[in-house]
């Protein structure tokens, strides 16, 4: 059933779970509904409504930015279904290399093999409604739309799938009402954790209108974003203790997001297929140019990939010039300009962080402090691949390159994000170099768990909610296995 | 300059050229890849025919006063001015050369454009020879594309701003335009607003554009109304989506503009008229500008005001339904409440 806190729990009553998930978006809705039936009762805690926040709500997302510019206000969905409500449905994967511990990168590396999320991966296409599973782009789209990126080439043609998107509060508010097993409660703002000897035993909920309840659970859940996930656990610190899972001092560091950069254009082929289209299945693609992954660790690079869109030529270097016999000999046919877009994966950096200010909202939380920082490594990244794509390009009779924004101060204080926040609570299988463990509970602690992008110990550049479904999906599994 | 030699025949296949209507004379010629001739003819030839690089080859030139753009090309070729070779096999090191040229990094930039110097040279070496001729490019002009329908458009908000105001409208993040299309349109397009082209953001149901604050400024230097067109780039056509109307700031106004429009007009003793989901009756008034402490005024009565300046609309909530319970007509007027001024809207008729 779906209820208001205010008017299905008594002031100052405390209601007794199995189960508290705190956050009802993408990952709090996947664990709940996989785990009704198996044995748990639940308490899914949604701190908005089932309508976008009016600006009271709003204002409890206030926060202080400190670094990079960022747009917190409209990065957030305080209301059930949470993000997947203004998501774009792109999703694509982690690759292997995200995976992996790149020592070029410093703090990169997964305590998890991509393969130990393949079974998840692939349940959780069924659940976002992806039609193909498949990336490959070179097997869906015609190979003449797209740039012959060989081995050689340092490249490789990538893709996006896409979800409808679906929003989740259409797609299960239905069935979660219907549901014995779940209680979901709105407008229930978890303003407190208490716990004992690194046991959770109860959870606080405070209402913007004064009402405060709590709830007592055999295990919690914090399935909220990659900035509400480590708030919650900073305010766990008490009497010079430091916070749940911050033995490390891992928690609200490593912020980590997909920072966009449109370094220029590039003149290739007339024809390419790099937006989104219809693959020969009729499934939804957007094929993109990425880094080979040896490319990578030769060349100590991020990963990233590249979004090509057709745009007007310019006079400066029109496409008629690159038919001159023997400039571009691969090209094939005519030319054309692109417009290319970045989107670049950070290497982990505790500097870039999350933390609380001394400020308070109006449910008494201390306001967050949002200080995003990208390394300088990162831009020479970025810079070196569009180097690299300069020589695959020319060096190899395919097009050239128009790189018109190298990297500057002003450019960095102009990147865009995705509106992805991830790192804040990251994984690592050694309780000194981060929050949870493999499992997703949080070091240090018996019953309590992470299932939010805030865990992700790399990046990429895949969207992020096609993970969190996957790694919440897994937990549920863990968390059955549990209770079992 | 006459260095043209006679062409010589290759051993490759051949064609049947016709050499001139005056001489009459029909030879049997070479494939071009298969023409023999000097390396400097080659290049000149390749050069000439070159297309729209006038801009990078004056560049190399200028960066390279003392420069002989021609032979530091062959010099590049490891070719001497005069020495045979067949076209395909100048084209061939011609290639070879600009590709190892991007592989070790000699390159010239030009307008951002990273070039081979060679093909820099070939450029300038067209300038050389064509001079004034050269061959110009010029891109595609917004202004000059003709119209076409691009999408089918359904609706698009905000359709206004107040100055000094961010754009606005329930749903959309601040600055932001919403299309409402029937298919989503291809990412390349552009949407153009007084002269500044905007990426589209596009979605299944249509697209979006992020108004830059820039732009917003420009717009709000004067009231008025901007043009709101959407740009094909590569098929270079256009199609008028609508405008975006700039509406005096609250603060600025003098006080009212002219009433464009208001109603209802007209209703019966007591009947609820233009009902609200609260049972209320409404007034709605189309007003370019107004004092932003307006209120509506029924027979002198201060009625519940809604003002939304950037739609230029005023509405009203009337809850208490004996203001219009007796037959007769009644002025409806605009009150400044803080100065007094007031303008009469028009005559509410209420029948018997």
């Amino acid at each position: 059933m779906i209820e208001d806190i205010r008017t299905s729990l008594d002031n100052g009553s405390t209601a007794e779970f199995d189960l508290a998930i705190v956050g009802a978006g993408p990952a709090g809705i996947t664990l709940a509904r996989e785990l009704g039936g198996r044995g748990y009762r639940i308490a899914l805690l949604e701190a908005g409504g089932m309508e976008p926040p009016d600006d009271d709500a709003r204002k409890l997302y206030d926060a202080d930015v400190v670094g990079l510019p960022y747009p917190i206000q409209a990065s957030r969905q305080r209301f059930f279904g949470g993000t997947s409500n203004h998501w774009g449905g792109w999703c694509r994967p982690q690759d292997d290399v995200d995976f992996e511990t790149r020592e070029w990168m410093p703090l990169t590396g997964w305590p998890l093999e991509r393969g130990q999320l393949e079974e998840y991966y692939h349940r959780a296409h069924e659940i976002l409604a992806i039609d193909s599973r498949d990336y490959e782009a070179a097997r869906h789209t015609e190979q003449s739309a797209l740039l012959p990126a060989d081995e050689a080439s340092g490249f490789r043609n990538a893709a996006f799938r896409f979800s409808p998107p679906l929003r989740f509060k259409d797609a299960f508010g239905a069935e979660l009402e219907a549901s014995n097993d779940i209680s979901v409660f709105l407008h229930a703002s978890v303003v407190e954790i208490d716990h004992d000897g690194g046991r959770i035993t109860r959870v606080g909920i405070r209402t913007l209108d004064g009402h405060q309840t709590s709830i007592r659970a055999g295990r919690y859940v914090l399935a909220a974003g990659g900035l509400e996930v480590p708030r919650l656990l900073l305010h766990t610190a008490r009497d010079g203790a430091p916070a749940l899972g911050n033995a490390s001092g891992f928690v609200g560091r490593c912020f980590m997001e997909h920072f966009g950069y449109t370094p220029g254009h590039i003149m290739a082929r007339a024809g390419l297929k790099y937006h989104r289209h219809q693959d020969r299945n009729g499934h939804s693609i957007m094929p993109a140019v990425a880094p080979r992954p040896d490319l990578m660790h030769r060349e100590r690079l991020n990963n990233c990939c590249l979004l090509l869109t057709a745009t007007e030529p310019d006079a400066a270097w029109p496409p008629g010039a690159l038919a001159t016999p023997g400039l571009a000999r691969r090209l094939g046919k005519a030319a054309w300009r692109y417009r290319v877009q970045m989107i670049n994966e950070p290497t982990p950096n505790p500097e870039s962080r999350v933390l609380l200010s001394d400020q308070r909202d109006a449910l008494g939380m201390r306001r967050l402090v949002l200080d995003w920082r990208i390394m300088d490594r990162d831009l020479e990244s970025v810079e070196a691949t569009v180097r690299y794509l300069v020589r695959w390009l020319g060096g190899s009779g395919l097009g050239r390159v128009q790189f018109s924004r190298p990297i500057s101060p002003e450019t960095t204080e102009r990147f865009t994000g995705g509106m992805h926040h991830m790192g804040t609570t990251r994984m690592s299988a050694d309780s000194g170099e981060g929050v949870v463990d493999t499992n997703c509970r949080v070091h240090g602690t018996e019953n309590l768990y992470v299932a939010s992008s805030a865990v992700f110990s790399a990046a990429g550049y895949s969207n992020p909610t096609l993970t969190i479904v996957a790694l919440s999906l897994r937990l549920a599994d863990h968390l059955g296995a549990l209770k079992a | 300059m006459n260095r043209r030699k006679f062409i010589a025949m290759g051993t490759g296949g051949v064609a049947l050229v016709g050499v001139g209507a005056a001489g009459g004379v029909w030879l049997l010629c070479p494939d071009p890849a298969d023409l023999f001739s000097t390396a400097d003819m080659h290049v000149d030839e390749i050069a000439r025919s070159m297309s729209g690089v006038a801009g990078a080859g004056r560049a190399w030139l200028e960066a390279n006063p003392n420069a002989s753009a021609g032979k530091l090309v062959l010099d590049a070729l490891d070719l001497d001015a005069g020495q045979e070779i067949s076209r395909g096999g100048l084209t061939e090191s011609l290639a070879e050369r600009v590709e190892s040229e991007f592989a070790n990094d000699h390159i010239f930039i030009h307008e951002d454009w990273w070039l081979a110097e060679t093909e820099a040279r070939l450029a300038a070496l067209h300038v050389t020879l064509l001079g004034a001729d050269a061959s110009e490019s010029s891109a595609p002009r917004f202004e000059d594309a003709p119209e076409a329908e691009l999408v089918s458009l359904q609706r698009y908000n905000p359709g206004s701003v107040e100055q000094g105001e961010p754009l606005s409208h329930p749903g959309l993040p601040e600055n932001v335009i919403w299309f409402a299309t029937a298919a989503a349109p291809p990412p390349r397009f552009r949407v153009h607003i007084d002269g500044t082209s905007l990426t589209i953001n596009a979605r299944s149901s249509g697209f979006s554009v992020q108004v830059p604050d820039a732009l917003r400024y420009r717009l709000f230097e004067s009231p008025g109304s901007h043009e709101i067109w959407l740009y094909d780039p590569v098929v270079d056509r256009r199609q008028r989506l609508g405008e975006l109307r700039v509406v005096e700031a609250a603060s600025e106004r003098d006080g009212f503009c002219e009433v464009a429009a208001w109603g209802p007009q007209q209703t019966q003793a007591g009947a609820t008229f233009n009902e609200q989901p609260d049972g209320a009756s409404a007034f709605w008034i189309r007003i370019e500008c107004f004092p932003e402490s307006t209120v509506v005024t029924l027979d002198g009565t201060e009625i519940d005001t809604t003002l939304r300046p950037a739609d230029g609309l005023i509405t009203t909530h009337i809850l208490d339904h004996s203001l219009y319970r007796e037959p007769g007509q009644y002025p409806v007027a605009l009150k400044d409440a803080r100065t007094g001024e007031s303008i009469e809207v028009g005559k509410f008729v209420v029948t018997p």
